[in-house]
């Protein structure tokens, strides 16, 4: 089945030393039947690189013919020069999307600070991927709270709540249905998938990879394994992120 | 040959329902697991456990060449969860203990949990530690007790996750009895670390089921860089020496 992978990343994380290359990204894509993917920071590109990275993905992503999706990072604590970035990012260099990892960057999802980000991200259109899991600053009930606030924005809880907030994953959606599901990186898929798609369908799943961390075969089989219909596995492995990313 | 050390049944959990001990068994042949240590994960959330340690040694007893037991009790309940364990390891002959400190809701390295772990080191067998969901169930929280306890084998349950796989790695050096499962724990990159600087003979395989897919946590570990020594010890030997089913 074809896919669309909604987070992945080149480029090395000095702090799980993890890291992967184009060239080796690209092999592992081609080998699992992966269309398109959404590339964006990582490491201390969600921290203090963000300028740096975010250049060297766009480039990557225009070279690609639009096989990698574009999605930028920023990082609050940055605050005017962080926003001027975003801006720039989503005008000029071609962003789909922004990607925080609040965790990395030392500071609550629903903070204040992030207000202004979510604001441009409204302004433009964007979608917004946190990445959520890790207390206190990756929680996400704290996203459904930001999501409350900001009705018309579409917001993305990466890694499905990974590890053990896999139990606030349904209480969010019911929260605010402005936020969508990232699959990658969560082994809880019984405890979270079945009961999601019972109460919500299938519309707000995205199947992503989070590629170095995680890798292609696992986070497939742990989708395929929940028996949802044809239908249902086209949505969350391609048709859901396509349009998503295209709502501009 | 391979055992899953950390498998679960209930009968009822919040409002997840457990497949039938028939359909259990039938995932695990499907995995091709031979052997898996159960425990009840309903028996974790009880004042007074019994009832559900005896539905496990129901199953033991019906499917031995499918399972063996593994207790479960209430620290909380003082003397009354010694007698619980001891009932589990004298009488149902249970090879070991399941402590879950975030469920349960208790610092992991509580110093109300040494009777049992004393009692633990009477029996000879080990104790399983849910890790890496803090505040409660943190790596370096159980390694306070592997260092107070050190004859006691402690296993550290999922590497404590993807948030502080770091510390199980740490931990693994610095404590010569502590072992740990490989279930759950969904960065590869971490888990092969991990049997590289520890040591695949300090590593079993569990995979939560049917809590989590056991294919999926088998295909995690098939898809590892490991020689097939490495392999032997993570998929049986290991866990035969420390469950001591020689
Ligand atoms: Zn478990």
């Amino acid at each position: 089945m074809e896919k669309l992978d909604f987070i992945c990343h080149v480029g090395f994380d000095e702090l799980h030393e993890i890291g992967t290359t184009l060239k080796e990204l690209i092999s592992i894509l081609d080998k699992n039947d992966v269309k398109e993917a959404v590339l964006s920071p990582i490491g201390e590109g969600w921290i203090h690189k963000f300028k740096e990275q975010n250049r060297n993905i766009s480039k990557i992503s225009i070279k690609s013919n639009s096989r990698f999706i574009f999605f930028c990072s920023v990082n609050p604590w940055f605050e005017e020069e962080a926003l001027n970035e975003l801006k720039i990012c989503f005008k000029e260099l071609g962003a789909k999307g922004v990607v925080f990892n609040t965790v990395r960057q030392g500071l609550y999802i629903d903070s204040p600070m992030i207000f202004p980000f979510i604001e441009m991200a409204e302004l433009y259109k964007k979608p917004v991927y946190f990445y959520t899991g890790t207390p206190i600053y990756g929680l996400p009930l704290n996203l459904a709270n930001l999501a409350l606030k900001y009705p018309k924005v579409h917001f993305i809880l990466g890694t499905m709540g990974a590890t053990d907030y896999w139990g606030d994953v349904i209480p969010c959606v019911r929260m605010a249905n402005n936020i969508y599901i990232e699959t990658s990186l969560n082994t809880n898929v019984p405890a979270v998938l079945p009961g999601f798609v019972k109460e919500f369908g299938a519309d707000k799943l995205l199947f992503g990879t989070n590629f170095p961390y995680s890798n292609y075969r696992l986070e497939c089989e742990k989708i395929l394994k929940c028996n949802f219909s044809r239908e249902v596995n086209k949505n969350i492995f391609s048709l859901n992120a396509k349009e998503l990313i295209s709502l501009d | 040959m391979i055992i899953d050390i950390h498998v679960h049944f209930w009968e009822s959990f919040m409002s997840f329902k457990c497949p039938s001990i028939e359909e259990v068994i039938e995932g695990i042949k499907r995995t091709g697991i031979d052997i898996s240590y159960l425990n009840s994960l309903s028996g974790l959330l009880k004042t007074n456990p019994s009832e559900d340690n005896k539905k496990i040694f129901k199953i033991t007893s019906q499917y031995p060449q499918h399972f063996q037991g593994v207790a479960v009790v209430n620290p909380y309940a003082g003397e009354e969860a010694v007698l619980e364990l001891e009932k589990c390891l004298k009488d149902y002959k249970f090879i070991g203990l399941k402590l879950h400190p975030w469920l349960q809701g208790y610092y992991a390295s509580a110093d109300f949990l040494d009777p049992i772990l004393d009692l633990c080191r009477s029996y000879d067998v080990p104790v399983m530690f849910h890790t890496g969901t803090p505040p409660y169930a943190q790596v370096f929280e159980v390694a306070c007790q592997a260092k107070k306890h050190p004859k006691v084998r402690f296993i550290f349950c999922h590497m404590g996750l993807n948030y502080q796989w770091h510390d199980a790695l740490e931990t693994g050096k610095q404590y010569k009895n502590s072992y740990f499962d490989t279930s759950g724990i969904s960065y590869p990159f971490a888990v092969e670390r991990i049997i590289e600087e520890v040591g695949a003979e300090r590593v079993m395989f569990g995979t939560d089921n049917p809590f989590l897919f056991p294919e999926i946590e088998l295909l995690k570990i098939e898809d590892l860089n490991l020689s097939v020594s490495e392999k032997e010890h993570i998929f049986y030997k290991t866990a035969t020496l420390v469950f001591k089913q020689f």
